[in-house]
């Protein structure tokens, strides 16, 4: 499955970021890694496919409690 | 889409960042170089800024949902003040645009560690950055 995930950054410093075909909170997961603590997050919107499961994330969580 | 979000634009610039708090009429307390505490503004609680990463962060704590929204009208105003004395500052510009680079590339380093292929285009003054990749 295809993940993409699209980031703009404006003249001023400013950075818009969408995800596509990353489910759960992995998508901020992943939008953490790549920009860095998110301060200065002005908005955050949570679209379906936020909201269906991650089957990467439920493995790895098994995962992180058996450790 | 998963989830779609917007980053402020970074103060990075203590001069230009004291100039706008002036200009909102906020009272601050430059503790040292790496801190702005500040004493008087529209959201009430202890709010400070301190350097990190190369910006200056915002720190205020509250539950309130009230304050929250404060916060988030205060610091709207704040950028458009910092983005107002930024474009008539030619060396503030080339500081904010140095640091877009760097970041642009810290991303882009970021993105092929974890296995995106990264296209690059400029949308007028916008820089855009397409990451995709294949998960199984």
């Amino acid at each position: 499955m295809e993940q993409r995930i699209d980031i703009t950054i404006d003249g001023s410093g400013k950075i818009h970021a969408a995800t596509e075909g990353i489910k759960g909170e992995m998508c901020l997961d992943e939008l953490t890694e790549l920009l860095g603590e998110m301060d200065g997050l002005e908005s955050l919107t949570r679209t379906d496919e936020y909201y269906q499961k991650s089957e990467v994330g439920e493995k790895s969580r098994v995962r992180g409690r058996q450790g | 889409m998963s989830s779609v979000i917007t980053i402020r634009t970074p103060f990075i610039n203590r001069d230009i960042l004291l100039q706008a708090l002036d200009r909102m009429g906020c009272a601050y307390t430059t503790i040292h170089a790496y801190e702005i505490a500040l004493e008087k503004s529209s959201i009430p609680g202890h709010q400070m800024f301190y350097w990190k990463d190369g910006k200056y962060s915002f720190q205020h704590e509250t539950d309130s949902d009230r304050e929250h929204k404060g916060v988030h009208v205060f610091l709207g105003a704040l950028e458009k003040e910092y983005n107002d004395i930024c474009s008539t500052s030619k060396e503030a510009e080339k500081e904010r645009q140095e640091y877009i680079q760097k970041q642009k590339e810290t991303i882009i380093l970021r993105a092929k560690e974890r296995g995106y292929s990264v296209r690059e285009e400029r949308v007028k003054e916008k820089i855009k950055l397409v990451l995709v990749r294949n998960s199984y």
